[in-house]
């Protein structure tokens, strides 16, 4: 079958498998994400909490089938600042539902990350780091899949849940600008790694591993930068 | 019809149930052992037919397993007909990259032709992948070759590659799936691989069917997910095909049979137009109102087509 041929797109971080010797040195893949985060500040001024829903753009737009969303919701915690320089740590958690011919996936995950760099009169840019764990997903396998079973003495698989998926670290440039001050305007693009090695080699050549990374923007409502801590 | 378990009355999923066990986890699939470039390895062999009868031997192509050809099982009224899953691929016994190289493909379809038919040439089937995989098997054994069934290969050489890239929807519904569930479910072994790959099986090549819509369902119990990216590896550039398959061939006075479907951009006018030149003793059968996956489509007129070139071409 020819079916997976071609989708090994000329690929600038592309390998061989068993020794793989990427740019990045692990899993990489290709998303493209819209989002909208809704932001509110505590009273502290120290914290900052939002939510918000996760698009993917490639899929959405691409094929025109929202059959596959993800919402997220964030806590971030101000570590330090000084000046126009400020440190921030957090996280997030998501949870996504997507429906393909595998079947259908809800899937959790935790997010704990950090946050440094400037911050201006209308946002911030700086370095993020995020270490992103799937924690469960549930299956509910298509009848493709249990078709692939006919004839086997092996049982096709039952509905159920994974726990604790491949972790993948996220490491790139997070930037906010503010339009008002109430509604701003968000863009992240990062290099994603994993060390699965396994994982690198499926990513890298199945699939859309062009560039081993994703590119995030969106839209902001709530505040977009942080007020000067009170003093 | 989606069939929907309760959430609160599902478990813990067991991931060595995505997929058909191998036959390394279930001693009742029919197995051999092979040896290639000294590792012995268990693969799944299927044999119908007098052992004694000349030997079809029929290799699956790649992301790909036996099913949809166990319908040649129909030719072993006069024919020793035998299908394997190679290496990593079906139900045969995973195996790590560096035993998937290209080169040893052809030591691999040697090793199981020995197996089955020890010193006797016998006739070979493949699609796709593995039409081109016999073609360089058949240049450094030709002794071994009383024919050759070869079901839309890509173009053979490498100088028509470019020219003939085949479109492939890497931008299609399949595949940008399987990317965006890597956030919770990434594929983390043999099982795991198998299982994604299974999700992109069904839409195949937009270009290789009748309707790009509607495609026929495509029978594959597990694909092998690493065989196939090893292999990709090697012989795929720039989104298309880069590589020799002719090497060494020179000329050969071996039957061919080109098989082509009316419907796919490598059926029967793309096999006459680009690969028929190579073999002498070559022809291009054709099955129209089907597509590559001719072999499920129209079972009777792919068996009945394969029937008629044995008896017409082969001794």
């Amino acid at each position: 079958m020819m079916a997976l041929v071609g989708a090994a797109l000329a690929s600038p971080v592309s390998s061989g498998i068993g020794a793989p010797a990427t740019v990045f040195g692990g899993a990489v893949t290709t998303e493209a994400v819209g989002t909208i985060e809704l932001r509110g500040w505590r009273t502290s001024e120290r914290v900052a909490v939002g939510g918000g829903l996760d698009l993917p753009v490639t899929l959405w737009v691409v094929t025109g089938v929202p059959d596959t969303l993800r919402g997220a919701g964030s806590a971030e915690v101000l570590l330090f600042e000084q000046g126009p320089w400020r440190l921030t740590g957090g996280g997030s958690t998501r949870l996504g539902v997507q429906h393909d011919g595998l079947g259908t996936l809800l899937s959790w995950d935790l997010a704990p990350g950090v946050f440094g760099g400037l911050r201006g009169t209308r946002g911030h840019v700086g370095l993020a780091a995020r270490w992103e764990q799937p924690l469960a997903s549930v299956i509910w396998f298509s009848e493709d899949v249990r078709r692939a079973f006919e004839g086997s003495s092996t049982p096709p698989p039952r509905d159920g849940v994974v726990p604790l998926g491949t972790g993948r670290l996220a490491v790139g440039v997070d930037g906010r600008l503010a339009i008002t001050p109430r509604v701003g305007l968000v863009a992240v693009a990062e290099v994603l790694v994993t060390p699965d090695r396994v994982a690198l080699a499926w990513d890298e050549e199945l699939v859309m591993g062009v560039w081993p990374g994703r590119l995030s923007v969106g839209v902001v409502v709530g505040p977009v930068r942080a007020r000067r801590t009170a003093r | 019809m989606h069939r929907w378990t309760p959430l609160l009355a599902i478990g813990c999923l067991d991931p060595s149930s995505l997929v058909p066990a191998t036959v390394v986890d279930d001693p009742t699939l029919p197995s051999a052992d092979i040896v290639v470039n000294g590792v012995s390895r268990k693969i799944h062999l299927r044999e119908f037919g007098d052992p004694d009868a000349p030997t079809l031997l029929v290799m699956p192509g790649a992301a790909c397993d036996v099913v949809p050809y166990l319908v040649l099982s129909e030719l072993s009224d006069a024919w020793h007909v035998v299908l394997w899953d190679p290496r990593g691929n079906g139900l045969s016994e995973r195996v790590p990259a560096e035993e998937l190289a290209w080169v040893d493909v052809p030591l691999e379809i040697e090793a199981v032709r020995q197996l089955v038919a020890g010193d006797r040439p016998v006739v070979v089937v493949g699609h796709s992948w593995s039409a081109a995989m016999l073609v360089t098997w058949l240049a450094r054994f030709r002794e071994h070759a009383a024919g050759l069934v070869l079901i839309e290969p890509p173009a053979l050489r490498q100088e028509d590659q470019e020219a003939y890239a085949i479109p492939v929807g890497v931008l299609s519904d399949p595949y940008l799936d399987l990317t965006w569930s890597n956030w919770s479910v990434g594929p983390v072994d043999h099982d795991w691989m198998d299982f994604k790959m299974t999700g992109i099986l069904q839409p195949g090549v937009p270009t290789f069917h009748c309707d790009p819509d509607d495609p026929p369902f495509w029978p594959i119990a597990r694909p092998g997910a690493l065989a196939s990216l090893v292999w990709e590896d090697t012989v795929f550039a720039g989104g298309r095909f880069d590589y020799p398959f002719d090497e060494g061939l020179g000329e050969t006075d071996v039957p061919v049979l080109l098989l082509g479907s009316g419907c796919s951009v490598i059926g029967a006018d793309f096999q006459e137009e680009v690969n028929l030149s190579l073999f002498a003793r070559g022809e291009v059968g054709r099955i129209d109102g089907v597509g590559h996956r001719m072999m499920v489509e129209r079972p009777d007129a792919f068996v009945d087509t394969v029937r008629a070139w044995l008896e017409r071409a082969v001794p």
